[in-house]
């Protein structure tokens, strides 16, 4: 039996108490950073002549808490359309995925100071950064909402980018099947990092 | 009545390229299974040529990869999309391997963490992991 080796019951407990508390303790003041590598980004653009949508589940994340800096890293190749053509098309003539692989942003959660990481209600955030695509860096702003479950970080935003801004050339022919502004979402379940 | 076989001639034309343009519109993903891998290389090797990105983009990106190395996860997405990730000895850089999202993966059921497999994809690139997209099991 488990007290016939513990001398004094009460002594036992509050050590055990207070090693609990540390563990506890530990995990929330010890997580600064926040990651995933399997966030998802959509992106959607519609004209009355072709509705062209694609979505990739590989998105990569790194958030600190402690400064509000945010990374996100996409790689064009992961991105997956209904169509080969489309898909193709977007890969080779679009994004030339083979010279620009990877499609990121740097920048900050603004608003960071003001945000309870206890919270379970979606909270605004401001976030404000350069995004790069195709080779091309862009300063961007936009908000989303985040909140927690179950000790994770859950985020959301979305905006809107023009093609053109990103050296992205659009033949004439098909300018019409590929709207002026593309749409994109991004949701985020972001863990602990843990060394 | 002269120019009749002409206007017939000029429909086959344009019914023929209507034809090709709806093929190529409507041609199905590359099927990865057919396809014979362009080079094959262990999870560690990837990771080797990866400390460089540029260069292991230059070997990699966008080529049928043949992969073998140990299981360290065994993970199902959303949309019923499967992960097997592969040791490296880099926890941050690992192999991630994403199962072909538009076949079924029957011999997905034989393996467990630890299992040693064979699988062949499409180099996509390194974000925190290596990535191999589209990967159906060899073995």
């Amino acid at each position: 039996m488990f007290y016939i080796i513990v001398p004094n019951k009460h002594y036992f407990m509050k050590n055990l108490f207070i090693i609990l508390f540390c563990i506890a303790g530990l995990s929330t003041i010890h997580a600064q950073k926040y990651f995933t590598r399997d966030g998802f980004v959509h992106f959607y653009s519609e004209t009355p002549m072709e509705t062209i949508e694609a979505d990739n589940n590989k998105l990569n994340c790194v958030l600190d808490l402690a400064t509000g800096n945010i990374q996100l890293a996409a790689l064009v190749k992961v991105f997956h359309f209904d169509r080969a053509l489309m898909e193709e098309h977007f890969n080779e003539n679009y994004m030339e995925s083979s010279k620009y692989p990877k499609a990121s942003f740097k920048g900050q959660i603004t608003n960071i100071a003001n945000i309870d990481f206890e919270e379970t209600e979606k909270q605004p955030v401001q976030i404000q950064g350069t995004l790069t695509i195709h080779g091309v860096q862009n300063a961007i702003s936009t908000q989303g909402s985040l909140w927690i479950v179950d000790g994770k970080i859950h985020a959301v935003t979305a905006f809107d980018i023009a093609p053109e801004d990103y050296g992205i050339k659009i033949p004439g022919v098909v300018r019409d099947k590929i709207a002026k502004n593309i749409h994109i979402d991004i949701k985020l379940v972001l863990q602990p990092f843990e060394k | 009545m002269k120019l009749k076989p002409v206007f017939t001639v000029l429909i086959l034309i344009g019914m023929l390229i209507a034809y090709i343009g709806y093929k190529l519109y409507t041609k199905p993903h590359q099927d990865i299974e057919q396809l014979k891998p362009d080079l094959t290389a262990t999870a560690d090797q990837i990771l080797a040529d990866y400390q460089d990105e540029q260069q292991g983009n230059t070997k990699y990106l966008g080529k049928i990869v043949e992969v073998s190395g140990t299981i360290l996860e065994l993970n199902t997405g959303q949309n019923n999309t499967h992960q097997i990730v592969l040791d490296t000895g880099d926890m941050m850089a690992r192999v991630s391997c994403e199962l072909d999202y538009l076949v079924d993966h029957p011999k997905l059921a034989n393996y467990k963490i630890g299992d040693q497999i064979r699988l062949k994809g499409l180099g996509a690139g390194m974000v925190m992991d290596i990535v191999l997209d589209r990967c159906v099991i060899l073995e």
